[in-house]
């Protein structure tokens, strides 16, 4: 019986981690019960936040030995449902594991604790003039451990890359409880690149102990500009000519109207609420190289007939054009009691296309959506917003953003860009995997984690849970007359 | 008890309503000075408003709730950091009185009597020095001090008493000056006017350079802020009323305070009163004084102050009131003065009565604070409120000289 197995679980973890490490009472631990995907929650039977690293070896060899399935959780501010909770066994948080091992500004690696929040490890290099470049727009809250665990973009990743890219090695300890070191601190180690296959494996594989991160310097020059459209096909245009060019611009962004305007009210930051459509380019490196960069994209928007420039005049005009960008998921809070986010990712010649579909899809449901997302790489992400106290409406924007999926998927594109399948879009995966993938993907799986208990349900769809028709979290009526509660 | 439970009832609607905001993004956490130091949800504006909504679910007041509400110094710093407008300041009121339902009588009356005494601290100013000079000796005591840690409520207490620098209370009087720019009515504050008497004098002296004429009311109470902190509304309510009708003197441009907690307070009265009649207007006449001396062109001639100093901003003035400009700005007219942010948590652990309440909680965050500020190697340090100077002081010891910025352009006015 799994309250058994807890209960032995707990007696043995009370002599070997601290008391404060165990979060035992019923109400704490649904604080846990989601992370940023809110519409799928569960409550786990036992949440452990290890003080040490030594206490994280500790409780997770631990839950392995009783055979109760475990999920590990960084920040929550995942999108996918990564770090949902198992009903039935135990959640290893790391957020208390913050420390900066060491630093090494010649060899530029910086060997980190799993729950290190991403900026923090930027700032806290800074006085080296590094900087660590993957930039998720949840940067100011998520962990290195969830980055490594989704493979994290972030904005910058169309010139610099995923977080595959700037993690040389990971200390891993295995659904089986051994602890092992995969990569090294050079660029490139023997053997098959078993590192690669860990980040973005979305937990399934086992949890980070230790990250050796590689940094970055600062680039010499950085130029930053809001270009805005009177239409998104405009603005579109522009970003693939500008990349067709050669052009390799560290960041470029797009916001549609509703967007700018959300993120407006957010942060105040002076976007042009009236635009259509508006990018967010940053150019960096050599300060010539830059300069003609400029003045050649700064020609290509007029060309696409960018109605006008705003560009940042110094690093605090720059602040506040970023703090509007990273703000857009959370500020369609803003202009709507809910909505859903999309990941999927589409060829950027596709993306006047798939835009424009996405735009009729919209019309045709009533929905308004929100569209805020990574040009340079086709990497969308549509908010589909919705007010659930109209009955049909949720479902109707399920049915919504599961088109977009299709059409992105129609267009030779994939379900998820940065923020990882999850729960969110397992039951997807049979659309755009043959049986034969999910299979050999399986068989990856079963090589770490023979038992099954890694974050169980995720990623990889089974015929239990893509059985049910799948749904979000609805509460049940004793839920609302508040007679009863979801455990 | 019908109104006590229909009251509770549309304190958990609201509760319900206002949460219903939050999306989860997690943006709030790195703004949260409790979750800087523990990195637990539950100790987060997200975690919090979590309990929140689930209580506002079950009509139920737990223990878990309590503790993590108590455990919320209430900086607002996670409000200007929520993309999706989540009112953690309006939730954190409301939840302050619920968690009080259901608290045992004990725990309520010791609560009520720190909040009284506090607040009265005018009245009993006399009495400070005596007070101080026991709580000295008990720290220094090699009998009593071992006892000490185990009761870290009185330690934190008895710390902080011992710091401070009695100072006697200022009394009443008009300060009129010829052609006038405007006329303000001053706070003297109810532990600012006993403790820092040096700040209202520095207040009154710099407005009057300025060419503002100060009337400083004798019978001022307590904002209600302490007793808000404490969830004890009627009495917040009360003081708001009292107050209202001592300071709210015709012909007068606006209601000048030092203290950023009393400031944010007052600045809050049309929401605590329910926005009964005058109390809105009373709150949008209520400035504090950096605020106020930054509207207007400087007429004073300051000497000059090549120096660096610590600039800390209090977190009832940059959250609560979202004045953040305003105090560089007017230091800046001291010529030479530099000022260099503090780094660390942005909140020092005070919170009114927090680090009386919270003393272990408080202390680590204030021991984070304080590694920041001496890690800045700079021996002089600013702050716009009485409450971040008391936990200040008591942290930093000699180490680094605390003062209000009032006090520090009122000793730079050339003479």
């Amino acid at each position: 019986m799994a309250a058994s197995r807890i209960d032995i679980l707990i007696d043995r973890l009370r002599s070997s981690v601290e008391r404060s490490s165990l979060i035992l009472e019923a109400a704490e631990r649904q604080a846990y019960s989601c992370d940023g995907l809110t519409s799928h929650r569960a409550v786990p039977k036992l949440v452990i936040v290890p003080a040490s690293r030594e206490e994280l070896i500790a409780s997770v060899r631990a839950v392995i030995d009783v055979d109760l399935p475990w999920v590990a959780r960084g920040a929550g501010t995942g999108l996918s449902g990564g770090a949902l909770p198992d009903e039935e066994g135990v959640l290893v948080v790391t957020s208390r594991l913050k420390a900066i091992l060491e630093v090494d500004p010649i060899s530029r690696i910086a060997v980190v604790e799993p729950g290190v929040v991403n900026l923090e490890l930027s700032k806290a290099v800074l006085p080296h003039g590094l900087y660590f470049a993957p930039d998720p727009s949840s940067q100011i809250a998520c962990s290195i451990g969830g980055n490594v665990a989704e493979n994290s973009g972030g904005a910058h990743c169309f010139k610099y890359g995923f977080t595959t890219h700037h993690v040389l090695a990971l200390e891993l300890l295995l659904p089986t409880g051994e602890l092992l070191w995969l990569g090294s601190e050079g660029m490139d180690g023997p053997g098959p690149d078993l590192r690669g296959v860990v980040i973005g494996s979305e937990g399934t594989l086992g949890i980070v102990t230790r990250v050796v991160c590689r940094l970055l310097p600062l680039p010499e020059a950085r130029r930053t500009f809001l270009a805005y459209f009177d239409s998104v096909a405009a603005a579109a245009e522009a970003v693939s000519d500008v990349v067709s060019r050669g052009i390799t611009p560290a960041a470029i962004e797009m916001m549609d109207h509703l967007a700018i305007a959300a993120c407006e009210i957010a942060t105040g930051a002076g976007l042009d609420t009236t635009a259509q459509s508006c990018l967010l380019l940053e150019l960096d490196g050599e300060a010539d190289e830059v300069a003609q960069e400029f003045l050649s994209v700064r020609a290509l928007m007029d060309l696409h007939g960018s109605s006008h420039v705003w560009e940042a005049a110094n690093e605090e005009e720059r602040a506040l054009m970023w703090l509007a960008r990273k703000a857009a998921f959370a500020a369609a809070g803003r202009v709507a009691p809910a909505y859903i986010v999309q990941d999927g990712v589409v060829p950027r010649s596709a993306l006047p296309r798939v835009l424009e579909g996405i735009g009729r899809l919209g019309v045709e449901s009533g929905l308004s959506i929100l569209n805020v997302f990574h040009a340079g790489d086709g990497n969308l992400h549509p908010l589909v917003t919705y007010d659930p106290s109209i009955e049909g409406q949720e479902a109707l924007a399920e049915e919504v953003a599961a088109k977009i999926l299709t059409l992105c998927l129609e267009e030779g594109g994939s379900l998820t860009g940065e923020h990882g399948i999850g729960v969110d879009k397992v039951c997807h995966m049979p659309e755009m995997f043959t049986a034969d993938d999910l299979t050999t993907f399986e068989r990856l799986r079963g090589a770490f984690d023979p038992s099954g208990m890694c974050n169980r349900g995720k990623l990889l769809p089974t015929p239990r849970l893509c059985g049910e028709r799948p749904g979000r979290y609805q509460p049940h009526p004793l839920e609302e007359a508040g007679l009863g509660e979801r455990w | 008890m019908g109104t006590k439970s229909q009251s509770l009832t549309e304190e958990f609607d609201a509760i319900a309503e206002l949460s219903a905001t939050c999306v989860h993004c997690g943006f709030c956490l790195a703004a949260c000075p409790t979750y800087s130091v523990t990195s637990m949800e539950n100790d987060s504006p997200r975690g919090r408003i979590w309990l929140l909504a689930q209580a506002a679910r079950t009509k139920e007041v737990n223990d878990s709730l309590r503790l993590h509400i108590d455990r919320c110094i209430g900086c607002e710093a996670c409000v200007p950091a929520c993309p999706s407008g989540v009112r953690y300041d309006d939730l954190i009121d409301r939840a302050r009185r619920v968690v009080n339902v259901g608290r045992s009588k004990r725990e309520l009356l010791g609560r009520s009597v720190v909040v009284a005494s506090f607040s009265r601290a005018q009245r009993f100013g006399s009495l400070v020095p005596s007070a101080q000079a026991l709580a000295r000796g008990v720290v220094k005591s090699s009998l009593l001090r071992p006892q000490l840690p185990r009761l870290p409520r009185v330690q934190a207490l008895l710390e902080q008493a011992a710091t401070i620098e009695p100072q006697r209370s200022m009394g009443t009087f008009t300060s009129l000056v010829p052609n006038e720019r405007a006329r303000v009515v001053m706070l003297t504050g109810c532990i600012a006017s006993v403790f820092f008497e040096e700040v209202n004098a520095a207040t009154v002296k710099v407005l009057n350079a300025e060419g503002i004429s100060v009337i400083v009311p004798k019978e001022q109470g307590c904002c209600g802020a302490l007793a808000s902190h404490a969830g004890q509304h009627r009495p917040a309510q009360r003081a708001a009323r009292a107050l209202i009708a001592a300071l709210d003197l015709p012909g007068i441009d606006a209601v000048v305070t030092n203290s950023a907690g009393c400031g944010a307070m007052m600045k809050d009265y049309g929401e605590l009163l329910e926005h009964e009649i005058g109390s809105d207007a009373f709150s949008g006449r209520v400035v504090d004084v950096m605020e106020f001396l930054d509207r207007f062109k400087s007429v004073i001639r300051y000497r000059p102050m090549p120096r660096e100093i610590l600039y800390h901003e209090p977190c009832h003035l940059a959250f609560a009131q979202g004045v953040r400009s305003a105090g560089p700005s007017v230091l800046g007219r001291i010529p030479g003065l530099k000022l260099r942010l503090t780094e660390g948590p942005n909140c020092c652990g005070a919170g009114g009565l927090y680090s009386a309440t919270q003393p272990e909680l408080a202390h680590q965050v204030g021991e984070a604070k304080r590694d920041a500020i001496l890690e800045a190697g700079i021996d002089l340090l600013v702050s716009g409120n009485p409450g971040c100077a008391i936990q200040l002081n008591s942290l930093l010891g000699d180490r680094v000289n605390i003062l209000h910025p009032i006090v520090l352009l009122s000793r730079a006015i050339e003479s």
